[in-house]
């Protein structure tokens, strides 16, 4: 070995270093800059709305909640703020979501959304709004999320036994999926036909997806779901990034790839259901997020994950301001706007899948 | 260190696709070329060595059941270059190299991981492309940097599975010299499953030809690469020739009737 530089100690760098670590820093700074934008946009989205404030306003009532009136700082504390971060904290969930399922299904196409996930969670969601049925006894208030995330489980579950088959290529999977968000449908239609007027009200609001319903306690419990599943994707970042090389050589490495795979999907459907169930169906995000990271520090999870998450709420949070703006005094339920903008991107993806960083 | 299999069965569903295979001790700082037709097995003899396969037999390294060692150990004593590495993702050559490195540890790339990746990467020619997305090179390329990753942490054992099969002529005899080279420098030992049966006779000491599951040859080079071990395996008539140092050289004159 010529260059054999393995003898040159630290912390003199080694030739060629500069460049990684160069790439490094660009990678970081993306997730800086993403920081930075969320924030602006946080701030935006919580000063614009029918009573608008500036955005100097906000962090007056932030810091400094003396100085405002009562009637402000109640509007932005509990009504802007709760409405706000939940866009954000969604964004990141379905996010991270929608790239760990890329990553372990091996399939540009896959988000919460795609793959019926978002459907299935809505629809035991709507079994415990309609019927109180829960697939928990005594589940209390946690009785629609529980459901919802059970039926995403189910879900994933299905799914990823058919991706494991003979033949269960990228196009199966999304046409599975697609079948399921059909099947969850209909079965959620079933539903509001037979359901009070009362629970018809909250279904269907919630299939609209809306984000007008949040509360503190929403974003708490969606945070710390995001908050419960992180060590999992934070202590597997390199064997996730590793299981994009494909299966065997990521075993080659050492790693038990079938336990990985299926932390990881228990983990992202949590993700994905969660928020489901406070906010209802917000198409498209968990899909866009990630193929934003990818293109801008690439698959490398140290920065991948973060800057997907960042990416996915970056996206809600922007779109949370839209669905205020377009109608003065209206709030247009925030799904419906993602999907006018996730279903051109879907069909960008699925018309380029041939090309790029997918086999 | 050696490596010894005795009685290796596999099976592929019904389909039986290792039948008692023995490999007689493999010693350190040797290469061995693994031949055969498509469909002989030498895939799934790699794979059952690493694990990937299910399989039943003995196999040990330096008489240690190697079945016993746990997944990390076992994927930290034996590198492993599948058939197919044509996986097009997002990461850079570097990235790549650094995966095989850094499983089980931190989240920290230090000066000494940069150092040994880059190392490899030097020694296969491809240090240059340490920063270039994997989607952006040849498929030659990418191979190159796939054996850079079972490489790079310096096994005792090196399984390559058709590690030529995208590489250009200089590429090939590149690749296979450094496997020589460092089978005699580090005590590596290399098995090569290959379809060149010429390249096996240049760079391999020892060449096992497996067909329908079962070891048909094994010796050395001259020993193995005769008119009548290559008319039963491939059934392909051929003469063959001495190169000025006795390495025989095989040159085919038809497909036999089935």
């Amino acid at each position: 070995m010529t260059v054999g530089s393995l003898d040159v100690v630290a912390p003199v760098a080694a030739p060629g270093s500069t460049a990684y670590r160069q790439a490094t820093r660009k990678k970081l700074a993306m997730v800086a800059g993403f920081t930075l934008l969320l924030l602006l946009s946080l701030a935006i989205d919580v000063a614009s709305g029918p009573a608008g404030y500036s955005v100097f306003e906000v962090l007056k009532t932030l810091f400094a909640p003396d100085s405002v009136s009562a009637g402000q700082r109640i509007i932005i504390w509990n009504l802007r703020f709760p409405v706000a971060l939940m866009a954000v904290i969604t964004g990141m969930a379905l996010a991270i979501a929608g790239a760990q399922m890329q990553t372990i299904l091996n399939n540009p196409l896959a988000s919460p959304f795609t793959l019926g996930l978002s459907a299935a969670a809505g629809f035991g969601a709507a079994l415990a709004i309609v019927f109180g049925i829960s697939i928990i006894p005594f589940a209390g208030i946690l009785m629609v999320p529980i459901n919802a995330f059970f039926f995403s489980m189910l879900t994933s579950l299905l799914i990823f036994g058919v991706s494991r088959m003979r033949g269960g290529g990228v196009e199966t999977v999304v046409l599975l999926g697609i079948a399921l968000v059909f099947t969850f449908n209909a079965a959620l239609g079933l539903l509001q036909y037979l359901a009070s007027e009362q629970a018809l009200q909250e279904v269907v609001f919630w299939t609209l997806g809306s984000l007008t319903k949040a509360t503190w306690d929403k974003v708490g419990i969606t945070a710390a779901t995001i908050v419960l599943v992180l060590p999992l994707f934070i202590k597997n970042a390199w064997a996730l990034t590793a299981l994009r090389l494909g299966e065997d050589r990521a075993a080659a490495m050492g790693i038990d790839v079938t336990r990985l795979r299926l932390m990881v999907l228990m983990a992202a459907s949590l993700l994905a259901a969660v928020p489901v169930a406070f906010v209802g169906t917000i198409g498209f995000v968990g899909l866009v997020g990630p193929h934003v990271a990818r293109l801008l520090v690439g698959e490398d999870q140290r920065y991948f994950l973060p800057l997907s998450a960042l990416a996915g709420a970056l996206l809600l949070s922007i779109t949370s301001i839209i669905s205020k703006s377009i109608v003065p005094g209206v709030i247009i339920p925030i799904g419906i706007i993602t999907a006018l903008v996730g279903v051109p991107f879907f069909l960008a993806l699925i018309l380029t899948n041939r090309s790029g960083n997918w086999k | 260190m050696k490596l010894e299999i005795k009685g290796l069965n596999s099976q592929y569903g019904r389909r039986t696709v290792l039948d008692g295979v023995d490999v007689p001790g493999i010693s350190p700082g040797s290469v061995t070329a693994l031949l055969g037709p498509n469909a002989a097995g030498k895939s799934t003899l790699l794979r059952s060595i690493l694990g990937l396969q299910a399989s039943k037999g003995s196999m040990t390294l330096d008489g240690a059941d190697l079945r016993k060692l746990s997944r990390r150990d076992r994927s930290a004593k034996i590198g492993y270059l599948p058939q197919d590495v044509g996986a097009r993702c997002a990461l850079t050559a570097i990235e790549v190299v650094l995966l095989a490195l850094k499983q089980g540890s931190g989240w920290a790339v230090d000066e000494q991981d940069l150092a040994a990746a880059h190392s490899v990467m030097d020694d296969l020619g491809i240090k240059a492309l340490s920063e270039r997305p994997l989607h952006e090179l040849s498929g030659g390329q990418r191979q190159l940097v796939a054996v850079a990753q079972s490489l790079v942490r310096r096994p005792n054992i090196l399984l390559l599975d058709e590690p030529t099969s995208a590489l250009d002529l200089h590429h090939q005899l590149d690749l296979l010299g450094l496997v020589q080279r460092l089978a005699r420098r580090d005590g590596l030992t290399a098995i090569i499953a290959l379809h060149d049966l010429n390249l096996a006779a240049r760079f391999a000491d020892r060449i096992i030809v497996l067909h329908g599951g079962r070891i048909a040859a094994d010796g050395t080079p001259a020993e193995v690469l005769t008119p009548q071990v290559i008319a039963d395996v491939w059934r392909v008539q051929a003469r063959i020739e001495r190169d000025h140092d006795g390495t025989p050289m095989v040159i085919p004159e038809g497909a036999l009737a089935a």
